[in-house]
């Protein structure tokens, strides 16, 4: 076994034990701090939070977290299969160009997402308050920025791969 | 115009079996499998030049250009 199967071995698993625990984390924070207008603040540090807030909407902010947990299992999903075609010494093929360039995109995705997830929860939370005393929020951090700019490095690296691919492909079929 | 691999033509001129050729050429007896029947891409002029050591032949005795047949 090479340094890429092992190390892919073990990336393997690594991603699913994360996978696992990531959604395992939310449920047991909201089983630990069960979603309740005076827990609210709680749930969502760092956001402005109404006082009056309803049952109803701190389970709207909760939901609209959704659709970046599924782009992040999605991404992560993508990463396991990527491991195992590693692993399996299948390294510039067609299927793991395609699998890097689905990370990179799912890495874009998930950083817009958690810009426009902050915008929405803002708006929902802060909804009961008076108004002009309600918020919307936009937020990018330094993090968040370099996890972009690794998101389109690797996009662009599954772009070149696909066609490192298909010259692999016809190089096999010299003898 | 296609390239027609006569291998085989040579393999029994030599009395060699695939499997010991590609043992003294350096490759899988698969590949040399591919090679007898044409599903290769192209061969290497190093592969070329081990085979053609091996049986002691020129390119031209294993390599022959010929028409296309009519589809």
């Amino acid at each position: 076994m090479n340094r890429i199967q092992r190390l892919s071995y073990w990336l393997s698993i690594a991603t699913s034990v994360v996978m696992v625990i990531i959604p395992a984390l939310i449920v047991m924070q909201l089983w630990q701090v069960p979603p309740r207008p005076d827990t609210a603040a709680q749930l969502f540090p760092g956001m402005a939070v109404a006082e009056a807030i309803t049952q109803n909407q701190i389970w709207a902010a909760i939901a609209l977290g959704l659709p970046t947990l599924c782009a992040m299992l999605w991404t992560l999903f993508q990463m396991r299969r990527l491991f195992g075609t590693y692993r399996s010494g299948d390294v510039l093929t067609q299927l793991s160009a395609c699998l890097t360039l689905r990370i990179g995109l799912g890495m874009i995705a998930l950083t817009g997402l958690k810009l426009l997830t902050g915008m929405a929860q803002s708006v929902v939370l802060s909804w009961a308050a008076p108004a002009g005393q309600r918020a919307l929020a936009v937020a990018l951090s330094n993090g968040e920025v370099g996890f972009l700019l690794a998101a389109g490095l690797l996009t662009v690296i599954g772009w070149a791969m696909r066609e490192a691919a298909v010259v692999a492909e016809d190089h096999r079929g010299f003898i | 115009m296609q390239i027609v691999v006569r291998l085989d033509v040579m393999l029994a001129r030599r009395k060699m079996r695939s499997r010991e050729l590609a043992a003294e050429v350096g490759i899988t007896e698969q590949n040399i499998s591919l090679l007898k029947s044409g599903k290769v891409k192209g061969i290497r002029f190093e592969t070329l030049a081990r085979i053609c050591e091996v049986l002691d032949c020129q390119p031209g005795d294993i390599l022959e250009a010929s028409p296309t047949p009519p589809s």
